[in-house]
């Protein structure tokens, strides 16, 4: 167990902010009895990495380099940081691995082929080796499932990009500067104007 | 075994006789506990799954999704092992410690059926789990069986409870309003929680179009605003994190480890021997009391027993049925206290299998602060038979509300990209209103559990075996129950409403209770008013396994009281020496 008070750990950290809103609630006398405790795990299987190339676990190179792509096009960096910036596309590879079946992993490479031969039918390169503006057409009619594209491809590319979402706004960046973060409301208020908070909560306790 | 400072001793081997045993330390076990203690009687709770500790042993608190690999969601090889326990809604990354290991608990269903059992595994058993929704059952409930000319009337009525549904509910901490409804009693109450502005639309509407229903905030067990009671329990408000599954180290919850337990430790009278998976109970045949349990311990089999006065099985429904059927004698050859033949019987959940969702317009500009720890309730407006629809029995409780997710979430189904479509996302999205069904099982004979044969877990105790099956009264039930949530939401001005049956195996809704039956014939039932044995004086059962009925309350707030009556009789009767 760490000594929390002195430790600069990050997980150490976290729990001093826990324990120093427990002492405001419940009076410091409680907090004596609260002792060393387990320090947070923070350690991860998968950490993200912004300039990840080359293959994932499931994607091939060129399947990551167009997931990469998807998220860019998706998500954007604006004045807060973007998908490809906290390597969304590496959390997708690793989601689809571990937590999903492998009928949906098989969806995923799916439409990234149709993507592909379509980028190669037209413009004979790789999706992700084309420029922003010729890949940005692709994406759209894919997205609406417009010719070449069909409706099958449409419900294949929403897999994706709802795990370019999920990816995003369950990441730190996505969850804290985009969306509105309240880790410790203090209690619950019925009712507010949308306008004092001007975007969504991040996401809550269940997610 | 080490002692930490205030904590109670931990108890391996011991030739101590105890003047109670309490098995399994849940709701249930954690209030027996507590009254016992507090009445002076030296109480061991014997618990078969490891020690959980408040605060320290919260490892899914306060975690963040980025913090988690899966972001909260567990793998395939996770579901895959935990293939039942993964069934819950509960289960997740910040939760998963707190179920049973399927790997460990295994059990069989007859061919045809199925089952879902979601298992606890440690000191707190479900109370670390539950959803805190707290109800109390009316003269309604406890006398339909009877009004339906249908055996297996409560031996109790709620006036027999209402002292000790009072005694809970003011340690324990429920918020709720106070609704004057003749089938839901009121509760001593915190403040309830705030109404959003939609439910408080939605509210007016549906009982405008039906003035005999009514939709109320959600009564559950969080502290809205603590008492000195509750403060001086080391307990503190509601922050409203909706981190209650994974442990609440502000108290606000209540589970055994923030409120019973302390409680209990405080008299100096508690001892806890945990990591000890009870076989069956030793029974004096000259006697005729139980003098203990025998133990196997859950990590080294080794065998032990602990001996106690007289014992309280507060196991869980099922866990405590599996006890009871496990403990054979020459005078039990089909399990302690049952020469009524009726234990293992009259097995019931509730029926979740249906729900409703629709968009409600406008409201743009409202919103709220916090992630609320409960949402609305619709109480049974079927509670008699004169009330009855004509082609089903009894009724059903909703529960539901409204909800304003962000716009990212289904947000791909929203063509587009780029800045302003992330920009898009990051918004509060349109509000909906959702309802859910919590609908009454009729008790069945037919619906039971057993021992199997020849198929034992690990500790070499013969599993349970599953025989039960929803009744054409639950299905009806549903369909109606589809048609009524879809009709009031349409009053309630939703639209794009969606109104389905999601079958699903009975034990999902983590409300199995019967199958160790009170009542006032000891030919018909297990247990008398006082849940005590009828057969063996010494012998409480104090958990779901002695209800007679389900209601539509959700069951653990009866657990309580029931547990706490019965700590009060039992001290009484054996200072009086009766037992």
């Amino acid at each position: 167990m760490s000594n929390i008070e002195s430790s600069n750990a990050p997980e150490d950290a976290k729990r001093r902010r826990l324990l120093q809103g427990l002492a405001v609630v419940l009076g410091s006398g409680t907090l004596a009895q609260l002792g060393g405790g387990q320090a947070l795990s923070a350690a991860l299987a998968w950490t993200p990495r912004a300039q990840a190339t080359g293959p994932g676990q499931l994607f091939n190179a060129q399947e990551m380099a167009s997931l990469r792509a998807i998220c860019d096009h998706t998500i954007p960096r604006t004045d807060t940081p973007g998908a490809v910036d906290v390597d969304t596309h590496g959390f997708i590879d690793n989601q689809l691995k571990h937590v999903h079946e492998a009928a949906n992993q098989q969806r995923a490479r799916r439409v990234l082929a149709r993507l592909q031969a379509v980028a190669d039918a037209r413009h004979a390169m790789a999706f992700s080796e084309l420029s922003p503006e010729l890949q940005r057409p692709l994406l759209e009619a894919l997205d609406r499932g417009q010719a070449p594209f069909e409706d099958t491809d449409r419900g294949d590319f929403k897999l994706i990009k709802g795990l370019v979402l999920f990816g995003y706004f369950t990441s730190e960046a996505g969850a804290t500067q985009v969306l509105a973060f309240d880790p410790v409301p203090g209690g619950f208020t019925g009712s507010i104007p949308y306008a004092s908070v001007g975007k969504a909560w991040g996401p809550g306790g269940i997610y | 075994m080490a002692v930490r400072t205030g904590e109670p001793p931990l108890i391996g081997e011991t030739r101590e006789v105890y003047d109670a045993i309490v098995v399994g330390s849940g709701v249930s076990g954690g209030w027996a506990a507590k009254e016992l203690t507090e009445r002076g009687l030296r109480t061991l709770i014997v618990e078969r799954g490891r020690m959980v500790r408040h605060r320290e042993d919260y490892p899914g608190e306060n975690k963040r999704p980025w913090e988690m690999e899966f972001r909260s969601r567990v793998s395939q090889d996770t579901k895959q092992e935990q293939s039942v326990q993964s069934l819950c809604y509960a289960y997740g990354d910040t939760t998963k410690h707190f179920f049973g290991n399927d790997r460990d608990l295994p059990f069989s269903t007859e061919d045809g059926t199925g089952f879902a059992w979601i298992r606890g595994n440690q000191l707190g058993g479900k109370s670390l789990l539950w959803a805190r929704q707290s109800y109390r059952m009316s003269d309604h409930d406890f006398g339909a069986n009877a009004a339906d000319g249908m055996d297996g009337d409560w031996p109790i009525r709620h006036a027999d409870l209402a002292p000790w549904y009072a005694h809970v509910e003011r340690f324990a901490g429920i918020s709720g309003s106070r609704e004057h409804l003749p089938q839901l009693p009121d509760s001593e109450f915190l403040k309830p929680f705030d109404m959003m502005r939609p439910e408080q639309a939605v509210k007016r509407a549906i009982e405008a179009a039906y003035p005999d229903r009514k939709l109320i905030i959600g009564r559950t067990a969080n502290l809205s605003e603590p008492t000195e009671l509750h403060i001086a329990q080391g307990r503190g408000r509601c922050m409203a994190r909706e981190e209650c599954h994974r442990g609440c180290s502000f108290g606000a919850s209540f589970s055994t480890q923030s409120c019973t337990l302390p409680a209990a430790a405080a008299t100096g009278l508690l001892h806890i021997a945990p990591n000890s998976v009870v076989h069956s109970l030793i029974h004096d045949e000259a006697t005729n009391r139980v003098r203990g349990v025998r133990v196997i311990d859950n990590e080294t089999m080794t065998e032990r027993e602990y001996l106690a006065r007289v014992v309280f099985l507060c196991a869980s429904t099922l866990g405590s049925t599996q006890v009871l059927l496990m403990s054979k004698s020459p005078r039990f050859p089909n399990g302690i206290a049952n020469r009524s033949g009726v234990l293992g019987h009259y097995l019931m959940d509730h029926y979740y299998g249906a729900d409703a969702s629709g968009t409600l317009p406008g409201f743009e500009d409202e919103y709220f602060k916090g992630r609320r720890p409960t949402g609305m309730y619709m109480p049974n407006f079927q509670y008699e038979p004169a009330r009855y629809r004509p082609h089903y029995r009894r009724g059903y409780a909703l529960g539901g509300g409204a909800y304003r997710g962000a716009n990212w979430q289904g947000g791909e189904w929203r063509d587009g990209f780029g800045a302003d479509y992330k920009q898009a996302l990051g918004q509060a999205g349109a509000w909906g209103f959702n309802f859910y069904l919590q609908g009454e099982m009729l008790p069945r004979w037919e619906n039971q559990v057993s021992l199997h044969p020849t198929l034992k877990d690990k500790w070499g105790i013969p599993q349970l075996h599953f025989n039960v099956r929803w009744s054409d009264n639950e299905q009806r039930m549903a369909e109606d129950a589809v048609v009524e949530m879809e009709a009031m939401l349409r009053a309630a001005g939703a639209v794009n409403i969606n109104a389905t049956l999601r079958p699903e195996p009975p034990g999902l809704a983590i409300h199995e209770v019967g199958s160790a039956r009170m009542g006032r014939d000891p030919k018909t039932s297990v247990l008398n008013g006082f849940n005590q044995s009828h057969d063996v004086p010494n012998l409480f059962v104090t958990d779901g396994a002695s209800f007679c009925s389900t209601g539509t309350q959700n069951p653990s707030l009866t657990f309580m009281a029931l547990s706490a009556r019965a700590a009060d009789h039992a001290a009484r009767e054996l200072q009086n020496r009766r037992i």
